[in-house]
């Protein structure tokens, strides 16, 4: 993977930032803190990869938190009856289900991602606390919570599905005329068009993909929680943004790659993880949050204005 | 032009279709009362409904709960306006916050639809009467129960709701000035998790990276104590958890032996008691009683030894008023 | 009279007929929607949307968003209420200065858009969070509450008869309407957001134009944060949280485009409106919690889709995916 000027000083960043939380704040490098960091780090990163996605195609899901929380609902259901499989996939299956949809009205009916998305999000969470009446599903067998709570070796599942998850994609984004066409419609929808690139057809597969992993997100988290509540993932859209902004993805389309994605998720989870070690009031961690953010946007603006033409 | 006439034809045999389908199904009118609560996704506040449905169906009066879609008192406030319109008999009001609902209830006195306060106890306006539970009495039943089980020596952290909530304050305000009488009792840390499962996960799992040793870990509610209890077993330790609201997903953890105790915050009564009044000062004009404290449903910590008898002595209480409790 | 029902037709709008049709099922589903106080009501519940949609409407004109004034409301809320209870400020002069910061916010994100090019999303987006931090710290995540109620009279008084919220609302709609149709200024506002090369070299000065209207966005913000404080007599940081989303769909459902150039602040007190009506008419009716949140991401869909693609291109395009059939010239 060849890292461009960009990415290089967002790894410098990091470095810079995880040394310095290593040395102020006590008991940051014990290795059960580093292991929760990554796997904190991870789960953010899967979390904003469907947001991710449809930032690339110039678009934005904000339907996310609300897919993960029904699809993990339905899911639920099924599970805690001891079909762990079948409850997983009928879980995918709503997440790519939704996703289908807010593409399907984004790319043929011309709707703005906005409304749709918007709207998903205001009907999706509607139908999961329908269903649920503000009850939560509990009581997952072991053969289902092993997803958020078991280990390959040091490292927690959640950690070892996001890295392969990300990696995949990452495949997909560089290596497939999918991921070209991604890129392409991002930069210029129309151009892309006009060009003869079946636009529409991917931008609807994008914001299935987002859907899907939504979704695969939400089990994570309700494998880890050990239960399901509708109210999971509300605030899942606004840190998606924030993983995926940090990160280097644009809101303009056509920009970005996934070792941003890893590396926004790792500073959000040390900003998150230092305002707890320390004793912080949480009401820091907002504003830590968005001051990395306009940090981030910064540098990339700066040095992006030494390479590319600035837009 | 054409086709405008045309669409709006179709809205009108649309609009009228719907409203035949409505006019159908009619309810009659009777005493109407509204209890509002805080947030229905909390099964405390779906046993406070209960409580205030049963009441209701006691006296024969008709009783809507409702719950702002947003956690915030503005939404309360849109609610209590939307039911001064709706013209309803009496509003039974649980304040998100009990300053920000002041203008809400204000407004109800303006247009004298009595307002009854419940659980939290509302700053301003004019209410008929008050009841709830005493929060810091809440508190002072956990703290009592942790100095006893630790025998006034060990390590606690505190898992604080929402900051700013009044509950919260008085729950903390109850926990902390009975500890103190303890000296042996050293609180690690005390902050806050929002009253949120997947909050309170994430906040416990830094508190064992910070703290090697902790004996117990006390929540101001069920949902931060149940995901506290996951990242303790997660990380392989070992120490009580208590909570409080006592719902049914913890005493199930309590037999479990994941948690070790939680204390009742009695909502179905808080919701019978508030309706009962409101109702007998409506239809038999008796003014309620300024301050009416409803007692925990159990006055110790429900722990495993009592955690069947108290589950089943509510499953009881819950068919005598035939409630289905699904 | 074809004419006249072509410009009716042209006027009414999918939004407006959406509105009226909802009306029209409230009033008959419930027996106290349809009446004065319940207008009233609505009117006073949909103000502070109002003032905060109106702001937005100027930066989507630009092609721009605004995502930080659900948190830049409430940091003006926050500052006024602490300058009123800490400093003990008149009530006038601390909601003033309030505003004030909240134009502050809106002219960094303004100046960090236009003069650094960066994407509106991404200044407005960490606006947000420093926005929502700054105010949890100034309240230290409390709610504040007891100081005077001065201020109170913007939500609650009335004058000759009619609420104070009506009152405001309206004036501001009819400087803003003014402006934006009949000064250079607003003109220009069209121009740049149909086009900003154009705008350009036609002479306009496109970032200055652009930084005063972040910092006019925030100004509304801060407006709606006082009439919010009115209404709520009481400040929290998170109260405020969610208004940036409502506002923007209130504005993309009346009808202004996110592509920018098209639209007004009338369209947008339409989409207030309507949103307006929706929340209130469920409520009413006494439909669940939970549905009315589905209902409301339905309605804003088909609000949508009737206001931009109109019906018939919508149910031409329809007609055309289901059976393939070729639009003919003549059905337009």
């Amino acid at each position: 993977m060849r890292l461009s000027t960009r990415g290089l000083y967002r790894l410098g960043a990091v470095a810079v930032i995880l040394a310095a939380a290593w040395i102020l704040v006590p008991r940051f490098g014990t290795e059960s803190n580093l292991i929760n960091l990554l796997r904190q780090a991870f789960l953010l990163a899967l979390v904003a990869t469907g947001v991710s996605l449809s930032m690339l195609v110039a678009g934005l899901d904000l339907s996310i938190g609300a897919v993960a929380a029904l699809s993990s609902c339905l899911a639920a259901t099924v599970i805690v009856q001891g079909h762990v499989v079948l409850g997983v996939l009928v879980g995918l299956a709503v997440g790519a289900l939704g996703g289908l949809m807010n593409g399907a009205m984004i790319a043929k009916l011309k709707l703005p991602f906005f409304i749709m998305t918007f709207s998903m999000m205001f009907i999706v969470r509607g139908l999961a606390l329908t269903y649920t009446q503000g009850t939560s599903i509990h009581g997952f067998p072991t053969s289902f919570t092993w997803l958020g709570k078991s280990f390959v070796g040091p490292l927690p599942m959640p950690v070892v599905v996001g890295a392969a998850v990300l990696g995949v994609l990452h495949l997909v984004l560089t290596k497939t005329t999918f991921g070209r066409i991604t890129y392409a419609v991002g930069a210029n929808a129309e151009a892309a068009r006009f060009s003869g690139l079946a636009a529409d057809r991917n931008i609807i597969h994008v914001y299935a993909l987002s859907g899907l992993l939504a979704s695969l997100s939400g089990l994570i988290y309700i494998a880890r929680l050990n239960a399901a509540d509708a109210d999971l993932g509300m605030m899942w859209p606004l840190e998606g943004i924030a993983v995926a902004v940090i990160g280097g993805i644009a809101f303009s389309g056509g920009e970005g790659n996934i070792l941003g994605l890893v590396l926004g998720g790792i500073v959000m989870a040390v900003v998150g993880n230092c305002v707890n070690l320390l004793g912080l009031p949480a009401r820091f961690q907002d504003f830590f949050i968005g001051f990395v953010i306009i940090l981030a946007v910064l540098i990339d603006h700066l040095t992006q204005k030494h390479g590319k033409v600035a837009k | 032009m054409k086709r405008f006439v045309r669409f709006a034809c179709l809205a009108l045999v649309g609009v009228v279709a719907l409203a035949g389908v409505a006019l159908a199904a009619k309810d009659p009118k009777d005493v109407h009362v509204a209890l509002v609560v805080k947030d229905l996704t909390n099964r405390f506040f779906v046993e406070m409904k209960w409580g205030g449905e049963s009441a209701g169906r006691q006296h024969g009066i008709r009783v809507t709960v409702l719950a702002p879609e947003k956690y915030a008192v503005d939404n309360q406030i849109r609610i209590m306006e939307d039911l001064i319109q709706q013209k309803v008999d009496a509003i039974v009001i649980v304040p998100i916050d009990g300053a920000g609902i002041v203008s809400g209830i204000e407004r109800a006195n303006k247009a004298r639809i009595p307002v009854f306060n419940l659980n939290t106890l509302s700053t301003g306006g004019e209410v008929i009467g008050f009841a709830g539970i005493d929060h810091v009495q809440l508190g002072r039943i956990q703290g009592q129960w942790a100095v006893d089980t630790l025998k006034g020596k060990g390590n606690v952290v505190i898992l604080e709701g929402t900051t700013g909530a009044s509950s919260a304050i008085e729950r903390q305000q109850g926990v902390t000035e009975t500890l103190k009488k303890a000296p042996g009792i050293k609180v690690l840390a005390s902050t806050t998790a929002k009253y949120n499962r997947q909050q309170a996960m994430k906040v416990m799992e830094d508190l064992l990276t910070r703290f090697p040793e902790i004996d117990m870990v006390l929540c101001a509610n069920d949902a931060m104590a149940l995901g506290a209890k996951e990242a303790i077993k997660d990380g392989r330790r070992k120490m009580m958890v208590v909570g409080i609201d006592a719902i049914p997903e913890t005493l199930e953890a309590i037999q479990k032996g994941e948690m070790a105790g939680t204390v009742d915050s009695n909502g179905f009564d808080q919701g019978f008691v508030a309706v009962d009044l409101t109702a007998k000062y409506l239809l038999k004009d008796q003014k309620p009683p300024k301050d009416t404290l409803v007692g925990s449903g159990m006055a110790t910590v429900i722990t495993k030894e009592n955690a069947l008898a108290f589950d089943k002595s509510k499953a009881e209480k819950f068919k005598k008023f035939g409630i289905k409790v699904d | 009279m074809p004419r006249l029902a072509a410009r009716v037709a042209s006027v009414v709008s999918g939004p407006i007929i959406i509105c009226l049709g909802m009306i029209g099922v409230f009033s008959l589903l419930s027996e106290n929607f349809f009446s004065l106080s319940n207008a009233v009501n609505i009117i006073r519940q949909a103000s502070v949307l109002a003032l905060v949609a109106f702001g937005q409407t100027f930066v989507i004109l630009l092609a721009g968003i605004d995502l930080s004034v659900g948190a830049v409301m409430g940091l003006t809320s926050c500052v006024t209420a602490t300058l009123m209870l800490k400093a003990h400020l008149a009530p006038v002069l601390a909601a003033a200065i309030g505003v004030g910061v909240a134009a502050l916010c809106g002219l960094v994100n303004g100046l960090v858009h236009s003069f650094l090019g960066l994407n509106p999303f991404v200044p407005t987006f960490g606006m947000w969070g420093m926005a929502l931090g700054a105010a949890l710290i100034i309240t230290e995540e409390r709610v504040l509450t007891g100081f005077p109620a001065t201020l109170r009279v913007l939500h609650d008084g009335e004058f000759l008869g009619l609420p104070a919220p009506l009152l405001l609302v309206a004036a501001v709609l009819l400087v803003l309407h003014t402006f934006l149709k009949a000064t250079p200024h607003g003109i220009a506002t069209y121009a740049i957001g149909g086009n900003e090369g154009a705008a350009h070299l036609s002479g306009i000065r496109v970032r200055l134009h652009k930084t005063l209207i972040y910092a006019f966005s925030g100004f509304m913000a801060g407006l709606a944060g006082v009439l919010f404080l009115a209404r709520s007599n009481a400040a929290q940081a998170i109260d405020t949280i969610g208004y940036e989303f409502d506002s923007i769909a209130a504005v993309v459902v009346g009808g202004t485009s996110l592509m920018g150039g098209k639209g007004g602040v009338a369209q947008t007190l339409v989409g207030v409106t309507l949103i307006a009506t929706l929340r209130n008419g469920l409520n009413m009716v006494g439909v669940n919690l939970y549905l009315q949140l589905v209902f409301i991401g339905v309605v804003l869909i088909l609000a949508y889709v009737t206001e931009n693609q109109s019906v018939f291109h919508f149910l031409r395009e329809l007609k055309r995916r289901l059976f393939g059939a070729p639009t003919s010239a003549e059905e337009a």
